[in-house]
């Protein structure tokens, strides 16, 4: 206890040692340069911790573990000052203030290497400004695609209100005109063949617009419908259920059906697959050739890209894709009028194969027929 | 006002077809009114009918709506245009239409059109137009 005291005590006397220059045999060179290079490791740190100090005044809310920053302003400049009293020791042998300041510094850098350990492993999962970069350019991307999915669903959105309003406005406008005739009739002519004609028409107009709402109500459960009975499903049962739903139609056609079936079952919606064959195939019969039996081929297998896919082909009427691809799948749009269609069909196959992340396509030629290429 | 005219209805939709033919019937101050179902069969009714000369059922007035399969509205003024410059410009094309799409207007826009009619038409439309 008595050393302890006199240690601190006389911690910055020097009666106890002679000055370094008279302890053993210094020549002046090796005692300049031990001194002079003391002097400059001291100065050295001291400007470190100077410029991290600059470093983290300056980005002070940005720069992460501050705390250890400034631990290792303490550890350097304390290290420093243990050079600067050996340097000083060759004229001022204060050998109790420099074990003092080693053990202060003892203590500051085992503090640092403690705490260095402890933020490793956050320091490992720090994202450089190379990979930082990367992430940026990778999100930029997505938001990119997102938005330009959002755009295209934008404009389905406004073709679809377009479309549907014209076709509820159609039979509305003539119904509106059929009044107005048949006001007209009932002021001047009162002829009853011509008035009973015009009720005749209003009402089919009135079922008209009946109809459009089904129709569109339909759509709207297709957007909405989960399609979650999801299975192995038998494309040549399903196909084979078809028929039988549309048997006065399939054998009034005396329709020919071939597979070729790499694949017989798909993990799919039957619901789903269901809805999109069934329109495929009836579409397919009622858009048949006047000089042909109809032949329906379906194929399901594996494309170059190794995806499924499922083609339905047939022989009949055909579609001139260079003047009408862009407007195959859009809302009430139809191509033949000599048989009875609503122009919905193959607009919801497209909402219900693309819900579910697949695609469908079509080759068509004017009277040699139409294969559409679903990829599932 | 003379009698002289002929008027083409072009549109899909036989109920709208109907109350025009009728309306302008009703008038009696036209020649002929007579429709076709698609841009097609109007083509090919005007190219007989007013080829090389005009003839008496060539259309001087025509009502012609949008969409229609087969050939639409704007497939056949694209046709007529090409095939009968002359045509285009001597007589009046009008659009008669139910909707008023902006994207449908700025389509047609590009054709000489004499005007945009709505469904349904009526004896008031149809006199405004003619005089």
């Amino acid at each position: 206890m008595e050393e302890v005291k006199e240690f601190f005590l006389k911690l910055l006397m020097n009666e106890a040692w002679p000055a370094r220059w008279f302890c053993g045999r210094w020549t002046n060179f090796h005692g300049w340069l031990y001194i002079l290079s003391s002097i400059t490791i001291w100065a050295a740190y001291f400007a470190i911790p100077l410029s991290f100090f600059y470093l983290i005044s300056k980005r002070k809310d940005e720069m992460p573990f501050v705390k250890i920053l400034w631990l290792f302003i303490l550890f350097i400049l304390s290290c420093g000052l243990t050079h600067f009293i050996d340097a000083l020791i060759f004229w001022y042998p204060v050998y109790r203030l420099s074990a003092f300041v080693l053990f202060i510094t003892a203590i500051i850098s085992w503090f640092a290497v403690i705490s260095l350990y402890k933020v490793l492993p956050l320091a490992l999962n720090l994202k450089s400004p190379l990979q930082l970069e990367s992430i940026v350019v990778e999100r930029t991307k997505q938001l990119e695609e997102s938005n330009n999915t959002l755009t295209r669903l934008n404009e389905e959105m406004d073709n679809f209100i377009y479309s549907a309003s014209h076709d509820l406005k159609s039979p509305i406008n003539n119904i509106e005109g059929l009044i107005q005739l048949l006001k007209d009739e009932l002021e001047n002519d009162n002829d009853p063949v011509i008035i009973n004609d015009l009720i005749r028409r209003i009402e089919s107009s009135t079922m008209r617009v009946k109809g459009t709402i089904v129709n569109l109500t339909d759509i709207v459960k297709v957007q909405t419908k989960p399609y979650d009975d999801v299975k192995e499903v038998s494309i040549r049962d399903l196909i084979e259920e078809i028929i039988d739903e549309n048997e006065i139609l399939v054998r009034l056609n005396a329709v020919m059906f071939r597979f070729d079936l790499k694949m017989e079952t798909v993990l799919y919606s039957r619901q789903a697959l269901k809805s999109v064959l069934y329109n495929l195939i009836v579409n397919a019969i009622k858009y048949r050739s006047p000089f042909r039996l109809p032949e329906i081929d379906i194929y399901c297998g594996y494309n170059a890209d190794n995806r499924i896919e499922i083609i339905i082909q047939d022989n009949g009427l055909g579609i001139d894709l260079n003047v009408n691809k862009d407007r195959l799948f859009t809302l009430f749009k139809r191509f033949h009028d000599h048989v009875e269609g609503s122009g919905i069909g193959l607009y919801m196959i497209k909402k219900i194969i693309e819900n579910k992340g697949g695609k469908i396509t079509v080759e068509s030629t004017v009277d040699v027929g139409t294969a559409f290429k679903i990829i599932i | 006002m003379n009698k002289q005219k002929s008027i083409l209805l072009i549109d899909d939709d036989v109920t709208s077809n109907f109350i025009s033919e009728l309306v302008i019937k009703k008038l009696s101050i036209f020649n002929s009114v007579r429709s076709a179902k698609n841009g097609k069969e109007a083509l090919d009714f005007i190219l007989d009918n007013c080829l090389p000369d005009y003839k008496e059922n060539c259309p001087q007035i025509i009502f012609l709506d949008l969409h229609m399969p087969v050939m639409d509205g704007f497939d056949f003024l694209e046709h007529l245009t090409l095939q009968m410059p002359h045509y285009v410009q001597a007589f009046k094309i009008f659009i008669l239409t139910s909707s008023s799409n902006p994207k449908d207007m700025e389509m047609a826009g590009k054709y000489k059109i004499d005007g945009y009619v709505v469904k349904p038409l009526n004896a008031e439309k149809v006199k405004e137009l003619i005089d």
